[in-house]
């Protein structure tokens, strides 16, 4: 077909053997890649209640049908397995250059079954895949290991994606990295990387995506188009100013930049750790993701030399940040490239030191307990020696690596309400208590709280503005305010978690498509169609968001998650104590009532959350009811 | 004049992209006739703080030597 190979690449690290498997067209248009096609995979492979971190775990790693067409922000891809952190589905997206290669290899994806016996990393080259022994990969940081593959395959331009020492550890929050810069951070894949003994996966592919377009010549149009409309648009224009840390500015005036562990929402030194600090201090200049005309990425300078590992984002700048209690951005970035060297979740990290940083200050953990440290927030010297332990396993630093919430468990004592998390996963630097859909996304999400497969309320305030006019080609009719839970409001949910679902099966960033960036419905539309020849409507491509969040929900009610697990943390539930949200509450019951709509909305039992048997025949779901 | 700060893209729309401009303060005017005298949408106003105050009501009257800032939505990222 055009638009993908349809090719999946079969690895069997147990025998070490290598296969090719070809999907049907049929069952692509319904699965078109990442969040979908790994939904697929697993729901039909996966045995129920494995531990994930045996080798019975599948790993896959999906680009989504678009992913590598000459389209700005459609360079994302999809890891995704049976998360160690959450005990759930897990999916985390990245961008930058390893899905685009992937592609241009000749594959859709990588399905990974059983562990070796001595550590490996997957090179695959234009068709064609080997495992390479990783013997001398084990114990380097991801720079090193980096340079290791590209020396030893003569190729400066192989794409790795890999996890680090964390992931050999096993730390229950361990990521993945692509080019040093672009993570799949989420869910502790690098964590089921590492039970594998499989450090990396290594490509280079010399195809190009516009080989195998419908119409590559309208495909690359719309391209062009976009590419000269980027400084256009308020919102990619604020992207490529600022990057993603532009938001610290926005938050504290509203009261809800995350501060020391989700206590407060407004940080004295905010400043230090916004745009204007990290301009000041550490930005050297920007950079972008395959093709891609936004250009939101910080390259920083940490020690006084350009870091290997690019600049810390938002969540990373939240997370030891205002979160930890350090107005340092020279210190956040330093904390930023200890979590990148070693591959470990920014957010996660951040916040599960910010959890036990709480802990200690209500003295629930004492410096016995520390391994001497003085763990008070503020305590940047403290935080970054965690960071190395985390990574290593190391004293306190093994406990930790564990999670904020188990460890919660095994303090005891109340501690159990400072583990800020949804589902086991800590929550991103988004404040919820300021945008109550982002609250609802946090609980209901299938992968635990994150902040980039939910939609956030502000842009659907106001019928006129830019962003509630594209929500409205999908569906959206009544603007809502940010701080309230109803019926409309969880209709607004319904539709856009279809649609950032469907951009995590085919490929585009968060920060491309419309409402939350420039690239319009029609133009998501037209790159679609352009790429494949077909002629697929909005209903249909909405369907795909939806049957691919409908499978991950399976995914875990087959795992024993139940509507319990669709909550908040207590924290969540009450106000903060000063700012603009000090008399704003997301109040428990109204949170139910809501909840019992969304479900309704999305055709499931009202009661349990579990999809009814009428919604997943609507969806072309009914195969799932026999599956393991 | 009016002290003026955009947050998030609202800088965007103001003269030279700038964050934070001054703005001449006229007999009447008002939260909305402000945003209008610089060229930034109403509608993709979603905070407003006079003074260290948020205020909602757009039809407030400022004068010279008041600080209004002025924010979009904020987004996931």
């Amino acid at each position: 077909m055009f638009g993908s190979s349809l090719q999946v690449l079969r690895v069997n690290l147990t025998n070490h053997t290598i296969s090719t498997q070809i999907l049907s067209e049929e069952t692509y248009r319904l699965y078109p890649g990442g969040k979908a096609l790994a939904g697929y995979i697993l729901l039909n492979e996966l045995p129920t209640g494995i531990d994930p971190l045996s080798p019975d775990n599948i790993l896959v790693c999906a680009a989504g049908l678009l992913t590598g067409a000459p389209v700005s922000t459609s360079t994302r891809y999809v890891v995704s397995a049976k998360s160690p952190l959450t005990l759930g589905f897990a999916q985390s997206e990245a961008g930058g250059f390893w899905g685009p290669e992937l592609k241009m290899a000749g594959f859709e994806a990588v399905v990974i079954t059983g562990k070796s016996e001595k550590p490996v990393y997957l090179f695959i080259k234009d068709g064609e895949a080997k495992i390479l022994s990783a013997e001398h990969l084990w114990g380097k940081t991801t720079a090193d290991a980096e340079k290791l593959i590209r020396d030893e395959n003569e190729d400066d331009k192989i794409r790795v994606l890999q996890t680090g020492i964390a992931g050999e550890n096993l730390v229950r929050y361990a990521g993945l990295t692509n080019d040093l810069r672009h993570f799949n951070g989420r869910g502790g894949l690098g964590a089921v990387f590492g039970s594998k003994n499989l450090r990396a996966i290594a490509v280079r592919g010399n195809g190009r995506y516009q080989q195998n377009a419908a119409d590559a010549t309208a495909l690359m149009d719309v391209g062009k188009g976009l590419a000269r409309r980027v400084k256009d648009s308020p919102l990619s224009w604020d992207l490529q100013s600022h990057g993603t840390i532009g938001l610290v500015a926005l938050f504290q005036p509203a009261g809800m930049l995350p501060t020391r562990n989700f206590q407060e929402g407004l940080f004295d030194d905010w400043e230090k750790i916004s745009w204007k600090g990290y301009e000041e201090k550490i930005f050297t200049h920007a950079r972008s993701c395959y093709a891609c005309a936004v250009r939101c990425k910080r390259e920083v300078k940490v020690d006084g030399k350009v870091s290997e590992y690019g600049g810390p984002e938002y969540e990373t700048v939240g997370a030891f940040g205002s979160n930890c209690g350090v107005g340092d951005i020279e210190i956040v970035a330093k904390a930023n490239e200890l979590c990148n060297a070693y591959m470990l979740d920014t957010i996660s990290c951040g916040m599960t030191i910010s959890f036990a940083m709480e802990c200690y200050e209500r003295g629930l953990l004492t410096k016995a307990d520390t391994d001497g440290l003085d763990l008070r927030f503020g305590n940047a010297d403290a935080m970054l020696t965690l960071i190395e332990k985390i990574a290593k396993r190391e004293g306190f630093g093994d406990t930790l690596a564990e999670g904020s919430w188990r460890v919660a468990r095994q303090i005891g004592m109340g501690a159990e309400e400072y583990s800020i998390s949804c589902k086991r996963q800590e929550l991103p630097m988004h404040e919820a208590r300021g945008k109550f859909n982002v609250g609802i996304g946090y609980a209901i999400s299938e992968i635990g709280a994150d902040h980039l497969v939910v939609p956030h309320d502000g842009g659907f305030a106001n019928s006129e503005s830019y962003q509630f006019k594209e929500a409205a080609k999908l569906g959206m009719t009544n603007p809502q305010p940010t701080k309230v839970l109803n019926a409309e409001k969880m209709n607004h949910f319904y539709l856009m978690e279809q649609w950032i679902s469907l951009e995590n099966s085919i490929g585009f960033c968060f920060f491309g498509p419309s409402p939350r960036s420039f690239i319009q419905v029609e133009e998501v539309m037209a790159s679609i169609n352009h790429a494949t020849g077909w002629n697929m409507s909005i209903e249909e491509a909405m369907r795909i968001g939806e049957r691919a969040t409908n499978m991950a929900r399976l995914f875990n009610l087959r795992e024993g998650f139940t509507r319990e697990d669709d909550t908040l943390p207590k924290r969540i539930f009450s106000a903060l104590p000063e700012g603009p949200l000090s008399e704003t509450i997301i109040d428990y019951d109204e949170f139910q009532i809501a909840l019992s709509e969304l479900y309704r909305i999305k055709g499931w039992d009202t009661e349990t959350g579990v999809p009814t048997p009428e919604k997943l025949t609507e969806l072309g779901l009914g195969w799932t009811t026999t599956s393991k | 004049m009016i002290h003026v700060v955009v947050g998030g893209y609202l800088a965007f729309y103001t003269p030279g992209k700038q964050r934070a401009i001054d703005a001449p303060a006229t007999p009447g005017m008002t939260i909305t006739s402000l945003l209008e005298g610089i060229g930034i949408p109403a509608h993709e106003v979603a905070l407003m703080v006079l003074n260290g105050e948020i205020i909602t009501d757009p039809s407030v009257e400022v004068a010279g030597g008041d600080e209004v800032k002025f924010y979009s939505a904020s987004d996931g990222g």
